[in-house]
């Protein structure tokens, strides 16, 4: 049998024939709601991060080594050896640099990337469904494969041709001289669902590359990718002195200033919507207060019947701990519902493809993590607890004889 | 000092003074471990011997309150005296009225008897035990199952329908059994005629039968002594009548001693003893 003071706050919030107060219904949707905003947009903001991640993963390679921004002419040693690790699943010699590209005299200055054709293992996924309308074994040392949306801007489609001016081109000429351009087919289209790929990058091939920059044999990085990408900067350390004078850096470095804007921005939000608990706790502060007045007789009856200031104390901290409690897994429930449901929500309040415009994929991503529904939940519930405690000390400096004699 | 407790007036009722048997409430050896048992025979014996006609004075006094001063702070910074040594003695079984003007003290005496407020002076004892110098925890679990109280506001908790206020004192008391409380409330509500109101709010019920249910939650504890204070006070006079009737018969069938406090002169003269208090001050009957 649970202790009567357990059993009168359960009642206070949950009356006999009236299954739950006006009060405790308010309270715990309040309490959802904020913790719905606050996991909600936590988890949206996880799954940004995530996507972006894998996405900067899959186009950059876990692992790249790079001789200081230098072109890398030892690399083929190299690369045999980093290819003979059992934790390579790719090695890619890689050379990538800013084009000027026209078509239609339209001109687009997108970054060009070499695709090993010869040894035709890259790092990028290709196995992820990123070519469209055309075949990557079409790609030749004339050809092309532009990103989705860059193909889009400049109204080229497969079978097309374009043609690229790069910057070597322009040491190359003499004075008063046209630089010639290289007219490649387009092949293919490659679309990774990551916009600033999709409308910035065009893949050739590393020869076409090679000679586009006059690198001769040269790279400019070996990129690689890993059977367990959580490893890489084990791996990175593990190889570093192998592969001296190269530099060894992971994607993370190589991308660490854009993924710490996305992290200060879950920080900023979820600040923002702590508020929203912070109200819900002041209505329930201020509801139970009230109530506490209210109460004033009963309480003290039941001091008269042997009820310790404690017991007082413990009701109405309970009433708060139960609506934290309940409120918490109720938004927990609720934001894995709206999640469910959150294509058809932001198509119906910003639309598909404005979405794709702004932020870099075309679905809403979402990432629950633990750690962020438990914290959620103790914030939520602690807020609510103390909540209750206000009125609660508040009931237990009533006296009995005062109470009774408030008539 | 003023002892006018110290009397000999004997119960109406004397055989069902001593029927604790017969308690609608929870029954005695429920309550206390078995070695209390002994002592609450000895009580019942010394009951006894009462029903054979001896003074009913012989056996301890379930309430004893000798010369209590209270006093409160007066907002001017002096010292208002409430009570200035009133005294009161009540026996097994045993009701007794108090009556007195407005202000007088009665309230603040009831409190003081019952360990709800701390008193200046003097001293109290339940069922021969001193109490005034505990501390208030042991004061509060003697308080659950000593005494039970009714007031004129009826103090229902809003959220309990009758039959579950009428449980939860036996509750905080713990004396809670599941089985044998329910159905010891289910039948005093019946007693005090609420068969068919058991599971009403108290927003459902009258005043009368507000007032009802309240006095079978200060009796389902099988309480020694009953704390009334103005019981009828915000009925009407037939309903006050029939309440106080019921009331009374109760008492003295659960074989609880009872102090009354009323305006009502019908309903002193009523009880076994009627006291008068003024001033602070518990006049000689
Ligand atoms: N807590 C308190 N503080 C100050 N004065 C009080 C307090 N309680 C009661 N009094 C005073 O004590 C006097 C007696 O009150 P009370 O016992 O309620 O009288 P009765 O119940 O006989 O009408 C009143 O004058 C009242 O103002
Ligand atoms: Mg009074």
């Amino acid at each position: 049998m649970f202790p009567w003071w357990i059993y009168v706050a359960f009642k206070q919030m949950f009356p006999s024939r009236r299954g739950v107060s006006f009060f405790a219904a308010v309270s715990i949707l309040g309490v959802a709601l904020g913790v719905l905003g606050l996991f909600g947009t936590q988890s949206v903001m996880n799954g940004f991060h995530a996507k972006i991640s894998q996405k900067l993963r899959d186009t950059t390679g876990d692992v790249i080594i790079k001789q200081g921004g230098r072109p890398i002419s030892e690399w083929k040693g190299v690369l045999e050896k980093l290819s003979a690790y059992p934790e390579v699943v790719a090695a890619e010699p890689c050379a990538k640099g800013p084009v000027m590209m026209t078509f239609n005299r339209v001109p687009v200055f997108p970054i060009l990337r070499s695709y090993d054709t010869i040894r035709d293992k890259s790092v990028l996924p290709m196995e992820k469904g990123f070519i469209r309308l055309g075949k990557l074994d079409e790609l030749d040392d004339d050809s092309v494969i532009l990103g989705q949306r860059l193909a889009y801007a400049m109204r080229a489609n497969v079978g097309d041709t374009v043609e690229v001016y790069s910057p070597a081109m322009l040491d190359n000429v003499g004075k008063d001289e046209i630089p010639m351009a290289a007219r490649l087919k387009v092949v293919a289209l490659l679309r990774t669902d990551f916009s600033s790929v999709d409308s910035n990058v065009a893949l050739v091939s590393l020869r076409r590359m090679q000679e586009l920059y006059s690198l001769g044999d040269s790279i400019h990085e070996i990129c690689l990718r890993l059977k367990d990408p959580s490893m890489d900067e084990d791996f990175a350390i593990r190889i570093s002195k192998e592969v001296s004078p190269l530099s060894v850096s992971t994607w993370l470095d190589a991308n660490e200033s854009f993924l710490s804007v996305i992290k200060m921005e879950k920080t900023m939000m979820s600040i923002i919507i702590l508020l929203i608990i912070i109200v819900a706790s002041f209505s329930i502060c201020i509801s139970l207060y009230t109530s506490v007045l209210r109460k004033t007789r009963e309480t003290g009856l039941m001091c008269a019947m042997g009820a310790r200031p404690w017991h007082i104390i413990c009701i109405y901290c309970l009433q708060g701990l139960l609506i934290g409690v309940v409120g918490s897994l109720a938004g927990l429930a609720l934001t894995v519902l709206v999640m469910h449901f959150r294509e058809s929500l932001v198509e119906i309040m910003v639309g598909r493809e404005r979405l794709a415009e702004f932020y870099y994929f075309s679905s809403l991503p979402v990432k629950y993590e633990f750690a962020d529904a438990w914290r959620a939940c103790v914030f939520a519930t602690g807020l609510c607890t103390l909540a209750g405690f206000i009125p609660a000390l508040r009931a237990a400096a009533m006296r009995a004889s005062e109470a009774m004699r408030n008539e | 000092m003023n002892n006018p407790a110290d009397d000999n007036s004997a119960p109406k009722e004397q055989d069902s003074a001593c029927g604790y048997q017969n308690g609608g409430g929870i029954p005695r050896e429920d309550m206390y471990g078995a070695g209390a048992k002994v002592q609450i025979e000895n009580a019942v014996n010394a009951d006894k011997e009462i029903g054979a006609g001896e003074d009913l004075s012989k056996g301890t006094p379930v309430l004893e309150a000798i010369d209590i001063t209270k006093s409160f702070p007066s907002p001017d910074g002096g010292k208002l005296e409430v009570l200035r040594g009133a005294s009161i003695k009540i026996h097994r079984a045993q009701s007794v009225s108090l009556m007195g003007e407005s202000g007088a003290g009665k309230t603040t005496f009831m409190n003081a008897v019952s360990a709800l407020e701390r008193i200046d002076g003097g001293s109290i004892f339940w069922d021969g035990e001193r109490i005034d110098k505990l501390f208030s925890g042991a004061q509060a679990a003697r308080r659950a199952r000593f005494m039970g109280f009714v007031f004129q506001s009826y103090c229902l908790v809003p959220e309990l329908d009758a039959l579950e206020n009428v449980m939860l004192s036996a509750r905080i008391a713990g004396l809670y059994k599941p089985f044998k409380t329910r159905k010891a409330a289910r039948d005093l509500l019946e007693k005090v005629g609420l068969k068919d109101r058991l599971k009403y709010l108290p927003s459902k019920l009258s005043g009368g039968e507000k007032q009802r249910v309240a006095i079978a939650r200060a009796l389902i504890n099988s309480p020694s002594l009953l704390l009334a204070d103005e019981p009828t006070g915000n009925l009407d006079e037939t309903t006050g009548e029939e309440i106080m009737d019921m009331f009374l018969r109760l008492c003295s069938s659960e074989g609880a001693s009872l102090l009354l406090i009323t305006h009502n002169p019908d309903f002193a003269k009523r009880t076994d003893k009627a006291l008068k208090m003024s001033k602070g001050i518990i006049l000689p009957s």
